[in-house]
C-alpha cells in the first residue's frame, strides 16, 4: 500500500517533467548582457536629442525629424523592459548600474518614468489579465481599431484607465511615491513644449515629441498590452498570454510574437525570444498555449 | 504647498494646455501657410479662441475627443 500511495499518478510524472524541460530550456537563453539593447537604448536616445537642434536650426526638414522622433519613441520603451526585468544586470553585480541608467534614460521621449514602468509591469506579471489587479487590464478591446481607439480614450485629461489608472495601481501596492516621479515628468514635457511655442518652435515641439509621444504610446499598447493577451479572459500562467502571427512581422511588432515566452521566463532577453520560443514550442502546445499562427 | 500647486496644475491641465501651447502652435502654423484668420482676427488671437474652446471643452466634459468617457 506504501509503495501505492508514493507512487505518483502519471499525469503529474508527465507534467513534472514538461516543466523540467521547459526551465532547461529556458536556462540556456538566460544570462549575460545583452549589449544590444545597451546601444539601442542609448543610441535611441542620443538621436532624439540631436533632432532638436538639426531641425532648429534647419538641417533636417521637420516632416522628415517628425518620422524620425516617431520611430525613436516607439523603439525607447524596449530597452526599459529589459531593464525593469533586471536583464542588463542583477541586482548587486558589476554592472547594475548600467541596468538603471538604461531604465530610467531610454523612456524619457515616452515621459514615462522608470520607477513607475518598472512597479506597473511588475504588477501586469503577477496579474497578468486580472480585472481588479492588472494595471494593463483596460487596454483590452474587442479588435486592432478598437483597440486604437480605446487607447485615445484612457488616455483623456479625466479618465482612470490605463496610464491614467497606473496612480491607482501604484496606491494598492503602497507605492504612491513613485507618482512624484510622472508628476515631475509631466511638468518637464509640457513646460518644454509651451516654451518652445513661445519661443517660435510650437509645431517642431508638436512634431518631434507631442503628436510622435502619442503615436508610440498607441503603438506600444498595441503590441505590448493588448495584442499578446487579447481577448484578456484568460489567466494563469499558460494562458494568460498567446504566441501569434503578427501582419507586420517580428521587427514590426517589436518581438512581440513571441510575447508568451516573455511572460513564462521574463529574464530571457528579447533578442533571444524567437530562439527560445521554437525550442519551447513542443512543451507550449503540451500545455495548451495559444499559439495562433506562428 | 507644493504639492497643493501641483494637484491645481494638473487640475487644470485641460485649459492650460490650450491657452499655453495650442494658440502659439495655432499662429505659427496659420502664418506658416499664409492663412488669414476670419473677422480681422490675428493668428494668436485665433490661437486664444481655438486653445480656449477647445480647453474649455476637455475641462468640462473631461476628454478632447469626446462627449462622454
Amino acid at each position: 500500500m506504501a509503495t501505492l500511495a508514493e507512487a505518483p499518478p502519471r499525469a503529474d510524472i508527465q507534467t513534472k517533467s514538461l516543466m523540467q524541460r521547459e526551465q532547461d530550456i529556458a536556462r540556456k537563453y538566460m544570462g549575460g548582457t545583452p549589449w544590444a539593447l545597451v546601444f539601442w537604448a542609448l543610441g535611441n536616445l542620443a538621436i532624439w536629442l540631436a533632432l532638436w537642434p538639426a531641425v532648429f536650426l534647419g538641417y533636417v526638414p521637420l516632416w522628415a525629424g517628425f518620422l524620425v522622433a516617431t520611430a525613436n519613441i516607439i523603439l525607447c520603451y524596449l530597452p526599459s523592459h529589459e531593464a525593469q526585468h533586471d536583464i542588463i544586470a542583477r541586482p548587486g553585480t558589476k554592472l547594475r548600474w548600467l541596468n538603471q541608467l538604461v531604465g530610467h534614460l531610454s523612456t524619457i521621449p515616452l515621459v514615462l518614468p522608470y520607477r513607475i514602468a518598472r512597479l506597473t509591469h511588475l504588477e501586469h506579471h503577477r496579474h497578468t489579465n486580472e480585472p481588479d489587479r492588472d494595471p494593463d487590464y483596460s487596454m483590452r478591446a474587442d479588435g486592432p481599431l478598437h483597440m486604437i481607439w480605446v487607447s485615445l480614450k484612457n488616455r483623456q485629461p479625466r479618465s482612470t484607465r490605463g496610464l491614467r489608472g497606473y496612480g491607482e495601481a501604484l496606491r494598492k501596492i503602497g507605492r504612491e511615491d513613485a507618482t512624484l516621479d510622472g508628476a515631475l515628468y509631466q511638468i518637464v514635457f509640457y513646460g518644454v513644449l509651451c516654451g518652445c511655442a513661445w519661443a517660435g518652435f510650437g509645431l517642431e515641439a508638436l512634431l518631434l515629441w507631442w503628436l510622435p509621444r502619442h503615436i508610440a504610446t498607441a503603438y506600444i499598447q498595441f503590441f505590448l498590452s493588448w495584442a499578446p493577451h487579447h481577448p484578456a479572459k484568460a489567466t494563469g500562467r499558460y494562458r494568460s498570454t498567446r504566441a501569434w502571427r503578427s501582419r507586420l512581422g517580428n521587427i514590426g511588432s517589436m518581438g512581440m510574437q513571441f510575447h508568451i515566452v516573455h511572460h513564462l521566463h521574463p529574464t530571457i532577453p528579447l533578442t533571444r525570444t524567437p530562439a527560445a520560443f521554437r525550442e519551447l514550442r513542443p512543451i507550449l502546445e503540451a500545455r495548451g498555449c495559444r499559439i495562433d499562427g506562428l | 504647498m507644493l504639492i497643493a500647486s501641483l494637484k491645481w496644475c494638473f487640475y487644470f491641465g485641460p485649459i492650460l494646455f490650450g491657452l499655453l501651447f495650442i494658440p502659439p502652435v495655432t499662429a505659427q502654423t496659420l502664418t506658416m501657410l499664409g492663412w488669414e484668420p476670419p473677422l480681422g482676427l490675428t493668428p494668436l488671437a485665433t490661437g486664444f479662441v481655438l486653445g480656449g474652446g477647445w480647453g474649455l471643452y476637455a475641462q468640462w466634459r473631461g476628454s478632447w475627443l469626446t462627449w462622454r468617457l
